[in-house]
């Protein structure tokens, strides 16, 4: 059917049985896939009070509707699990080719539960699915295991049509043929830095795109799974190709100026204008503008370290980075190079200006599977203990972990990875390290409900404050608003009802009526599952989704289906108790920056409260941020409802 | 190499730059020095149409480097002023 294949793939580990769900088409258009598909299947089958590396967790990886048509910016798929670093729901969004050969291969999601007996990786050949052993993948970089993995599935094609492959671990079918037509294989796989439960390692597909939060990486390997191979050989069904052709085409003509600096320079040009504003994590968030800053900005990047881009399937923008180095740093070209939030991360939060080490940092990450914020959040929690002598050189292992020192930097991610000396500590996450070193470390641990706080500033963009306070998944700033965009022109918005700006650092129920449109539509996006970055505007996306799936889908039924997502996300935190006294922010944002462009700004922790129990109220939540009965009824989760 | 709308290069001029994506929109994606005129002014709102930059694409406006201004403020001869776009994720 056009959107969907009407198949999800379950698998348990533990038993090893492979088997087939088929929902009905009203599941789809209800949910549409991405963060919604997976957070229905953790509320109903994951049980409050387990632990997120208890095999009875679900590891889902989920695309949507529009995941595999041949238009910009959709092969993409969420992933997600009870999160082992929030305790609530992990759930993150990656691309690259994965996520369209799955739809290929005739799958709309996969299930995982259990834990096998050995390590193990999955290679789903169209229809069928293998369960193979990795014992010799288990502590290899993610590079060598996509090589290793493509050799093995290029070498069984060689062996013979007449193989039914798998051997090892075991073997499980959904069905016969479906041998696959020697079609390029896609590798989805979790890192060493996971194998060793490092509680922010993320998942990658095709080795440089990742589902970086949430840890959902160490939830994946907990059940001895290293990887899942995909080959797929139908292309997937779509109910107008040619209004979908017509996309393409205005992409590359009116849209192609658009889109023109975002191909050339990517997320990375965003570093000097945020510094410029003030609002550049510099220095564990201590202040909001970095003196280094021209060396880690997007320009600098091009004319350096820079030696190609690379892109997603069906999109022309390339805005991947390709990075090639030998000193002093040997980078390798393999593992892409930095996004904007690495740059900050590993950069100016750590108050480091050295941009071959950034691009370091960048490298070790991808190849370990190491989320890149909470990793450099980590590392600046570190600094920060250390340049107030809460650790010493002895707890460095003789590491001169200050802001600012570069190899530290690259050393220290190294030792997260591994979990050598305070790296272990370390790779608990800075809530969870701060309680382990205590005094007044607890003070310096950047994080909302555990998870560590992107390169975004709250004192700059307020209302993304808030966003950071009430998402399920913890501090994000991807489901979230970036108030910065609003305050002249909202003819993005208006689609959505929102006709005037605001102010960014407007708090008004105005501001929050502006958050909670353009959240519950980003949370959508994330159900479809959609990149942010082509600039298909919303009434588009509409006409995407139509053309995709032939459903005479509304704009209205789309803010719905967001809307129902992150009241789901929020069911499944208050299940496991993270309701409103985990929705607030680290002390540090209600105090003014010293220094800077916005010297003397902070948020009014007055207003802040104020507008998250405006949020609440308009998101048909109780004053304890509990959403009432009457809300899940009308967004059509009755079924969650508690007696 | 210094661009101009008009003018002499260098004599009586400020310096216009951009940062990020709003830097393809000057003229060759390069700074540009405009004129300054007769009075020994110029708004920094009509530099800004001058070098062909919207209006609603600019969040903040700093001069010398330094001091953060509003679109009414006055540039005088030797100015440099920067004109910074709003940015969202990445």
């Amino acid at each position: 059917m056009p959107g969907f294949t009407g198949k999800i793939l379950r698998l348990d580990l533990t038993s090893g049985e492979v088997s087939t769900e088929t929902p009905p088409e009203t599941f789809y258009r209800r949910y549409f896939g991405g963060r919604a598909l997976a957070t229905y299947y953790l509320l109903r089958e994951v049980s409050p009070g387990i632990d997120a590396f208890d095999p009875a967790n679900l590891f889902i990886l989920a695309p949507g509707v529009l995941t595999g048509a041949p238009v910009a910016g959709t092969s993409r798929a969420g992933v997600a699990s009870l999160s082992p670093l929030t305790g609530g729901l992990g759930s993150a969004e990656a691309g690259g080719f994965w996520p369209a050969e799955l739809k290929r291969a005739g799958w709309d999601a996969v299930i995982v539960k259990g834990k096998a007996a050995r390590p193990t990786w999955v290679f789903i050949d169209d229809d069928k699915v293998e369960v193979r052993d990795a014992s010799d993948l288990w502590g290899k970089t993610t590079g060598e295991v996509e090589a290793a993995i493509r050799a093995a599935v290029a070498h069984g094609d060689q062996a013979g049509a007449g193989e039914t492959g798998g051997g090892g671990a075991g073997t499980g079918q959904t069905g016969g043929g479906g041998a696959g037509t020697g079609g390029y294989v896609r590798v989805a796989q979790c890192g060493p830095a996971a194998e060793r439960g490092v509680r922010y390692a993320n998942v990658a597909f095709d080795l440089t795109h990742f589902a970086g939060r949430c840890g959902i990486g160490a939830v994946m390997a907990s059940k001895n799974l290293r990887a899942i191979a995909v080959r797929g050989s139908k292309a997937p069904e779509v109910a107008d190709p040619e209004r979908l052709k017509a996309f393409a085409k205005w992409l590359a003509t009116e849209g192609k100026e658009q889109n023109k600096d975002f191909s050339a320079y990517g997320t990375p040009r965003i570093v000097l204008p945020l510094n410029a504003q003030g609002g550049l994590p510099t220095r564990n968030f201590k202040s909001g503008h970095f003196e280094g800053a021209a060396d880690i900005d997007g320009t600098r990047l091009n004319e350096s370290l820079l030696t190609g881009t690379h892109s997603c399937y069906a999109c022309p923008l390339a805005c991947k980075r390709t990075v090639k180095a030998d000193k002093p740093y040997a980078i390798d070209p393999a593992y892409g190079g930095p996004e904007y939030e690495t740059l900050a991360a590993l950069g100016s939060c750590c108050g480091v200006s050295d941009l071959a080490a950034i691009c370091k940092g960048n490298e070790l990450c991808a190849a370990y599977g190491l989320d890149t914020i909470s990793t450099g959040v980590a590392i600046a929690f570190a600094m920060e203990c250390c340049e107030a002598g809460l650790l010493d050189q002895k707890a460095t292992g003789g590491l001169d972990l200050r802001f600012g020192n570069a190899e530290a930097m690259v050393e220290m991610v190294g030792r997260i990875a591994r979990r050598e000396g305070l790296g272990d500590l370390l790779a608990e996450g800075v809530a969870r390290a701060a309680a382990g070193i205590g005094g007044r470390a607890a003070e310096y641990a950047m994080h909302v409900k555990g998870q560590e706080i992107p390169m975004h500033e709250p004192r700059l963009k307020h209302g993304l404050g808030l966003g950071y306070q009430v998402s399920p998944t913890g501090a994000d700033h991807c489901h979230n608003l970036h108030d910065t965009m609003y305050t002249k022109n909202v003819s993005s918005l208006m689609p959505l009802g929102i006709l005037e700006p605001l102010p960014a650092d407007d708090l008004s129920p105005a501001k929050v009526r502006m958050f909670f449109y353009k959240s519950s539509w980003q949370h959508f996006v994330d159900c479809a599952v959609l990149c942010y970055f082509v600039s298909w505007s919303i009434p588009q996306v509409v006409e995407i989704v139509q053309a995709v799936t032939g459903w005479n889908v509304s704009l209205w039924e789309m803010q719905k289906a967001g809307e129902r997502a992150a009241t789901m996300g929020r069911l499944f935190d208050l299940s496991r108790g993270l309701g409103a006294e985990t929705d607030c922010l680290p002390d540090r944002f209600f105090e003014p920056f010293k220094s800077g462009p916005l010297a003397g700004r902070a948020v009014d922790r007055a207003a802040l409260d104020r507008a998250r129990r405006s949020y609440y109220a308009m998101a048909g939540w109780d004053e304890r941020g509990v959403p009432t009965r009457a809300k899940l009824l009308e967004l059509d989760l009755g079924w969650a409802v508690t007696p | 190499m210094k661009d101009t709308v008009g003018g002499e290069s260098g004599a009586g001029t400020v310096r216009v730059k951009a940062l990020g994506f709003l830097s393809t929109r000057l003229p060759g994606g390069r700074p540009v020095d405009l004129p300054v005129g007769s009075g020994g002014s110029l708004a920094v709102r009509e530099a800004m149409r001058l070098a062909g930059l919207p209006e609603d694409e600019v969040f903040v406006i700093i001069v010398n480097g330094r001091k953060r201004v509003t679109a009414d403020h006055l540039l005088t001869r030797g100015d440099e002023v920067t004109f910074v776009p709003p940015v969202a994720g990445g």
